[in-house]
């Protein structure tokens, strides 16, 4: 990942790439969706639909924060510890100390966002690898959220709470529109507003970028915060949708949301990825899942399918676009 | 002034202890054990200290392949998948009738061809090791599901005793798995220390393309360290086989991370360039004996997870502290 000063040089002349970007997984997201469609009576059903983007949803929102990241060329693998520790937290606030609903919610995402700002100050300030500091954070979270876990016997939270993830709007629930309405905000804001096209300069060339003016240090903390906030959002309403606390929640969060954030045209390396294209790439994952078991798959073969397709997205993107 | 002088003299001598990347692990082992030793009287227990060795055994052979591939600057999350492949394999050619040292080797080929595909796929093809190894972790625990499916939770068990001896046998009260990896924990120090293939390792680990252009191959080196990592891990996952007399859906999840782990904190680097034979063996015997320590006080074991959280937070921190103070001692920024 270290860069010579001559590659600066070429990354800013440098025209831009083909990407494999939103579109392909969209292109790729259709074609399953029609051969799917036209194998099965029972995929493309409004239920069958609306059950996937359901359960997407949830993902989704935690998946802004780490598409940005990844954009800017760091990563945070604590997502899925977050996203177990806000919930639990929440409902731990809620269930054992009487938190009323709204204080809970705060309480929980202000840890969420000082822990993600903490990774990013720790990650700045020392020029750490952000690889290595979440793993340790993730490990970290997880214990948390293990505690509030034991603490709560496996009491079911309190009936507000469960609510949060079944709010609908003229029948649809909350979180679905939610989702569609931030993909597409998101989406402009990367592709149109200058300040968010001043992550993907971050991205391609940190030290360029700090030539001409961009503050990267405070970006990256901004947005190991973000992160954080998203992913507790996220896990807020799945915890709520799940009605107790889960050992198994966001467990392998950070890889599902790595691979939908590669299959949407992001990179390791920085400087590249979509957030209609993580979005897009989540959709696609729950679609294998749901189409293996319409299909009477055995389940257990989705993993076996999912390392197979995220090793030949990442290599036919390397063909195409050779990193130095 | 001569005050300054020893000041300075006396940080930059306790930058060069902390630099020494092992001295961290190899303390924090080294006190945990006297602590344990002391405070607990049943410590030293028999069964004890041989659910000790059993646990270090295994995941201290992985650690050595994991730490090799840090050096080199990648690593490996296929590891957990792979021990569980390696002891399935193993199980399933017993069960076909082989013998068991045709069984070990079958587990062992079966680890170095993950090895081979993780190495071919980072290395000639050109996709970041991080994606590749998740992708065959993804790939190499879904076989091991689908070969399972249908036979329980159980899985494979019933081996000959021959078997299961490598696991359960000791020679001077001390487990075989556990002398095997006291032996590949020397070979393997002498191969960094005194082999071309060991510094060439640190090397690329280092500048990957300096490396290339003295003439190192260095896509060839890590395929090798790939393969080892593989075969290390797969031969774990036999020991642990043979010594639960049992191959099931279970073996080594999770495992990936553990090792990471303990490497990170026994002075190893994602970044790569660093590390050491002693730091892998060292933080993985201070992971089990934190687990250990856990179990004897009865605490909660979701305590031990903040707990290692924070010391490899402590110790990343220490570790870029030092390079930074380094750098800037150098003058590059």
């Amino acid at each position: 990942m270290a860069m010579s000063s001559t590659e600066t040089v070429s990354s800013i002349s440098r025209k831009k790439r083909f990407s494999f970007g939103a579109l392909t997984i969209v292109l790729i997201t259709a074609l399953l969706f029609a051969f799917l469609t036209f194998t099965s009576d029972t995929f493309f059903t409004y239920r069958n639909i609306y059950a996937i983007f359901y359960g997407v949803s949830f993902q989704f929102i935690a998946v802004i924060g780490f598409t940005y990241l990844m954009i800017i060329g760091e990563i945070d693998l604590s997502v899925g510890s977050v996203y177990a520790f806000s919930g639990m937290f929440m409902g731990y606030l809620m269930v054992m100390k009487d938190v009323p609903l709204i204080p809970a919610i705060g309480i929980s995402l202000l840890a969420c966002v000082v822990m993600g700002a903490l990774t990013g100050f720790l990650i700045v300030r020392f020029k750490l690898n952000s690889m290595m500091v979440t793993i340790a954070t993730m490990t970290l979270i997880r214990g948390l959220a293990s505690n509030f876990v034991k603490r709560m016997y496996g009491a079911t939270y309190p009936s507000v709470m469960r609510h949060l993830s079944k709010i609908k709007f003229k029948e649809i629930y909350l979180t679905i529109i939610i989702m569609i309405i931030l993909v597409v905000i998101l989406e402009i804001l990367l592709r149109k507003s200058s300040i968010f096209k001043r992550l993907y300069s971050v991205g391609e060339n940190r030290l360029t970028a700090r030539i001409y003016g961009v503050k990267s240090n405070r970006i990256i903390i901004l947005l190991f915060a973000l992160s954080a906030l998203a992913a507790g959002i996220g896990g807020i309403l799945l915890n709520s949708r799940v009605t107790y606390a889960d050992t198994a929640i966001g467990l392998g969060l950070e890889f599902h949301l790595l691979t939908a954030a590669v299959l949407g045209g992001a990179s390791l390396y920085g400087g590249r990825g979509s957030m209609l294209g993580s979005a897009v790439g989540l959709i696609f994952l729950a679609t294998i899942l749901n189409g293996m078991v319409i299909f009477n798959i055995e389940p257990l073969l989705q993993q076996l399918i999912v390392g197979i397709i995220l090793i030949i997205a990442v290599y036919v993107d390397t063909r195409l676009n050779k990193h130095e | 002034m001569g005050m300054n002088n020893l000041k300075t003299n006396g940080n930059r001598k306790l930058l060069n202890i902390l630099r020494k990347n092992e001295t961290i692990s190899v303390g924090l082992a080294l006190l945990l054990l006297v602590f344990l030793v002391l405070a607990r009287p049943n410590f030293l227990d028999r069964v004890n200290i041989d659910s000790l060795q059993t646990s270090i055994a295994p995941y201290g052979i992985m650690a050595i392949g994991m730490m090799i591939l840090l050096i080199s600057g990648v690593f490996d999350l296929s590891v957990g998948s792979t021990m569980g492949l390696g002891g399935l394999v193993s199980a399933i050619t017993l069960t076909l009738g082989a013998s068991p040292a045709v069984a070990i080797l079958t587990g062992i080929l079966s680890g170095l061809l993950i090895g081979l595909i993780n190495g071919l796929i980072v290395e000639i093809a050109g996709v970041n090791a991080l994606i590749t190894t998740i992708g065959t972790m993804y790939i190499g625990r879904g076989i091991s599901e689908i070969v399972l499916v249908g036979r329980g939770y159980a899985g494979y068990t019933n081996f000959p005793d021959s078997f299961n001896n490598l696991g359960r046998g000791q020679f001077l009260n001390i487990y075989y798995m556990f002398w095997i990896l006291l032996v590949l924990l020397v070979v393997f120090q002498l191969v960094l220390r005194y082999t071309k293939f060991g510094r060439q390792l640190f090397f690329i680990g280092g500048n990957y393309d300096a490396a290339e252009k003295l003439g190192i191959n260095a896509r060839r080196i890590r395929i090798l360290a790939f393969v080892l990592s593989g075969a290390l891990a797969a031969f774990a996952g036999i020991l642990v086989t043979s010594r639960a007399g049992i191959a099931n859906r279970y073996t080594g999840v999770g495992a990936h991370m553990d090792v990471i782990i303990a490497c990170i904190i026994g002075g190893g680097s994602l970044i790569g360039g660093q590390g050491s034979i002693v730091g892998a063996f060292s933080g993985m015997v201070f992971m089990v004996l934190m687990s250990n320590a856990f179990n004897l006080y009865a605490i909660p074991p979701q305590w031990q997870s903040i707990l290692v959280g924070i010391i490899l937070l402590i110790v990343i921190t220490v570790d870029g502290y030092v390079s930074l103070s380094k750098q800037k001692r150098l003058g590059k920024i």
